[in-house]
């Protein structure tokens, strides 16, 4: 949400894996992603990883030491594992990043659906132009296998968010 | 360099000055599920800061729902619960979420929230301090 403008970042940014998607699109494309661990060096350069982020964090004495981390990358690997991506930039040709697309914040964060979540998806609907319950369950169904929106209750939160 | 426990009383601090709320209550959900969960007792533990001046209605209500979290936090993590949170509550309920005058929504909310916020008249449903750190796989707890 930080990186779409839209508010600042708390202390804990997310970063999941993708598959290397060789000539990097213009468009935003879709991706599968990697189900990683960096905690237990499932994560291609781990130890290397763990080190830039603990530096990062030394240098800002606000920071926490995993304020980069993947902690969720096992939710979206299991929950909605074909994201929507767009190239953001790299570093050194070393590190490519990209960001998750408007639709597939907006689905995951569906999911999810946590107080903290809900000015996101607002600001999301708001973005996306979405007015109507039917508009937004075409962008759930983008993302979310039919077994995730039953486990995450999508119908009942698609409900709360566009009440008749 | 040791990272500053972002308290519940920093986070309203910080609330206070202005910071959309779910900035500080994010920072302080992710040290107390995440990085700082063996420091939770630190992070609950001092009181709110209140300014001399009478507080807005918004700052009252996240004064409470900074004490409702407290509470609840420490019944699930059983933490000795700070007196503090005692002296926090609403005279008028307070539905926090998207379509609040939606009858239907509100009895939801009525149903699902947590006693330790209901008995301060926050009614916010139970997904508060849902948290990436806990119930990794939901294969496992469906």
């Amino acid at each position: 949400m930080m990186l779409q403008h839209n508010r600042k970042s708390t202390q804990d940014i997310d970063f999941a894996l993708l598959e290397y998607p060789g000539v990097i699109p213009t468009q935003p494309f879709r991706a599968e992603l990697q189900r990683t661990e960096i905690a237990k060096h499932t994560v291609p350069y781990a130890a290397e990883f763990q080190e830039a982020v603990r530096r990062v964090a030394q240098r800002h004495k606000r920071l926490p030491s995993d304020w980069l981390n993947d902690e969720a990358a096992i939710y979206y690997y299991d929950d909605a594992p074909s994201a929507e991506v767009q190239f953001w930039r790299s570093f050194e040709t070393l590190l490519y990043v990209y960001l998750p697309t408007m639709p597939y914040m907006l689905a995951t964060k569906v999911a999810a659906y946590r107080t903290k979540d809900r000015n996101d998806i607002q600001v999301l609907l708001r973005e996306l132009q979405i007015q109507r319950r039917e508009q937004a369950q075409q962008i759930v169904d983008m993302f979310l296998p039919p077994d995730t929106q039953e486990f995450y209750e999508i119908a009942e939160r698609l409900d709360e968010l566009f009440p008749e | 360099m040791a990272a500053l426990l972002q308290t519940m009383q920093r986070s309203y601090d910080e609330i206070l000055l202005g910071e959309d709320p779910w900035l500080p209550l994010g920072n302080f959900m992710h040290q107390f599920f995440g990085c700082y969960a063996d420091r939770r007792a630190e992070l609950v533990q001092e009181p709110l800061h209140m300014p001399d001046h009478p507080l807005s209605s918004e700052d009252q209500h996240w004064a409470v729902f900074c004490a409702a979290s407290v509470d609840y936090l420490c019944q699930m993590y059983h933490l000795v619960c700070p007196a503090w949170v005692d002296t926090y509550t609403l005279h008028e309920p307070w539905y926090y979420t998207m379509g609040p005058d939606h009858p239907k929504v509100r009895e939801k909310l009525r149903q699902t929230t947590p006693e330790e916020f209901t008995k301060r008249n926050i009614f916010c449903g139970n997904r508060t301090f849902l948290n990436k750190y806990e119930k990794r796989d939901r294969r496992q707890v469906a």
